[in-house]
């Protein structure tokens, strides 16, 4: 990308998109239009109303994406929302993303609360902060584990209702899975691990099955 | 056309890949997504496959994945066309085409040293059609105009090309891929061509060599 021009937003403001280096938001910001850059970066609050390519991406504060989010390696740490689908090699989110499409990556590092349509990643580390729900989860190694810690999440869990740290998910597959604290209609793979808070209609596995006590699988098969 | 379907979890038993290589390889296109087919089953939302389309291409990943990159591999499925040159000299020799087609495709992609891809698709198809015996040469005349002038314009080139004869008399058109079509009684479909398939294939006899 030999474009040296750069588009940065500081203070409040708003711009059209384009082809550039480097695009940041510092403050409050809107791109009204496809952004393709080199780096992207918001730092506070920022809007970008058509589709963001990037190499690098990086959103601290409150996003939305009103295409589809592409970026080599993109991190989060925040709120995320994005209309289209996410493509991406390397993603750290941090916070919460909701994206309308699918999210794909290479290696995938969640910490907070995610709602999607479909996840897949070769690799999917999961910590669970508040409800997620993803609809289908597909990948080489899939773990999901809730956030450990604080007093008041403890307390939480004890009343039922939207609180606590869970997952909900249709299908999962993958060839490693290890759940904490998720609900899940089917859950295929290899070596499947279900721990503790589960609660799983039916597991198909290959090589080996194993399940936490305090988890309910209604039905396991090998096949 | 009814296609035969696959679901996810036979293919991976039959096949004995694992849903990470399944996944990685559709991220990095060597699986097109219209192959991810969601229906709803008994068990929930499954995936399904076009049998026949995904064994190949899985076999085909899986024999050639030492060889080459994932992204050459990409790049050899894509549809997109090629940027390279070949001679037709080469191409004669190779066996890819032969030299009737090209004698009757240079009157309408020009007569040069070297050809583009898409010149030696014309002729590829060209030759598939005439090998066939179904086609007259008069027929491939008029196929190649139309094929040139059109087949671009479906989105990644996914058309099939179609020749219907009606007492005698034949018509040439393209459809988007996989596409049902009905006709009146009398109508003959004499050839049916897959485009990106014949681009593949081009693609993999230019590569070996």
């Amino acid at each position: 990308m030999g474009n040296t021009r750069n588009l940065n937003i500081t203070g409040i403001g708003k711009s059209y998109g384009g082809d550039v280096h480097t695009a940041k938001i510092e403050g409050i910001g809107k791109f009204e239009g496809d952004v393709r850059c080199y780096e992207f970066l918001i730092n506070g609050r920022g809007e970008v109303q058509g589709s963001l390519n990037a190499s690098l991406a990086s959103i601290n504060g409150i996003a939305s994406i009103h295409g589809s989010l592409q970026a080599n390696r993109f991190t989060l740490e925040g709120k995320l929302t994005v209309d289209g689908s996410i493509t991406s090699e390397k993603l750290r989110m941090n916070g919460m993303a909701t994206v309308k499409g699918n999210c794909e990556a290479e290696s995938f590092k969640g910490n907070g609360r995610m709602v999607m349509e479909m996840l897949n990643a070769g690799e999917i580390h999961l910590t669970l902060q508040g409800s997620s729900q993803i609809q289908e989860i597909v990948g080489g190694d899939i773990q999901v584990r809730k956030q450990r810690g604080s007093i008041l999440g403890k307390w939480l869990q004890s009343v039922p209702g939207p609180f606590g740290n869970k997952l909900n998910a249709g299908v999962i597959e993958g060839d490693n899975v290890y759940l904490e604290y998720t609900t899940a209609d089917i859950v295929r793979g290899g070596t499947v691990k279900i721990g503790p808070g589960c609660a799983i209609g039916s597991v198909e596995y290959k090589q080996s099955f194993e399940a936490h006590d305090s988890s309910k699988v209604i039905r396991h098969v090998k096949r | 056309m009814e296609e035969e379907l696959i679901s996810k979890k036979d293919l991976l038993e039959l096949t004995g890949i694992s849903y990470g290589q399944l996944y990685r390889w559709k991220r990095k296109n060597l699986l097109p997504e219209e192959w991810f087919i969601r229906k709803s089953a008994f068990t929930g939302q499954e995936t399904f496959f076009p049998k026949q389309k995904i064994l190949d291409r899985i076999d085909k990943i899986v024999n050639m994945k030492d060889d080459l990159s994932l992204d050459e591999l990409a790049d050899m499925f894509s549809p997109a066309s090629k940027a390279i040159s070949i001679s037709m000299k080469e191409l004669i020799e190779r066996n890819i085409v032969s030299t009737d087609a090209v004698k009757t495709a240079e009157a309408f992609i020009g007569k040069s040293e070297r050809y583009t891809f898409e010149q030696t698709l014309c002729v590829y198809i060209l030759d598939h059609c005439l090998q066939s015996g179904e086609i007259s040469l008069d027929e491939g005349r008029t196929m190649l105009p139309t094929f040139l002038e059109h087949y671009k314009k479906f989105k990644e080139q996914q058309c099939d090309m179609i020749l219907l004869r009606k007492m005698g008399v034949s018509v040439l058109l393209l459809v988007p891929t996989g596409g049902e079509i009905h006709f009146e009684s009398g109508v003959k479909i004499i050839l049916r061509v897959d485009v990106p398939v014949m681009i593949e294939q081009l693609k993999l006899k230019l590569m070996a060599i």
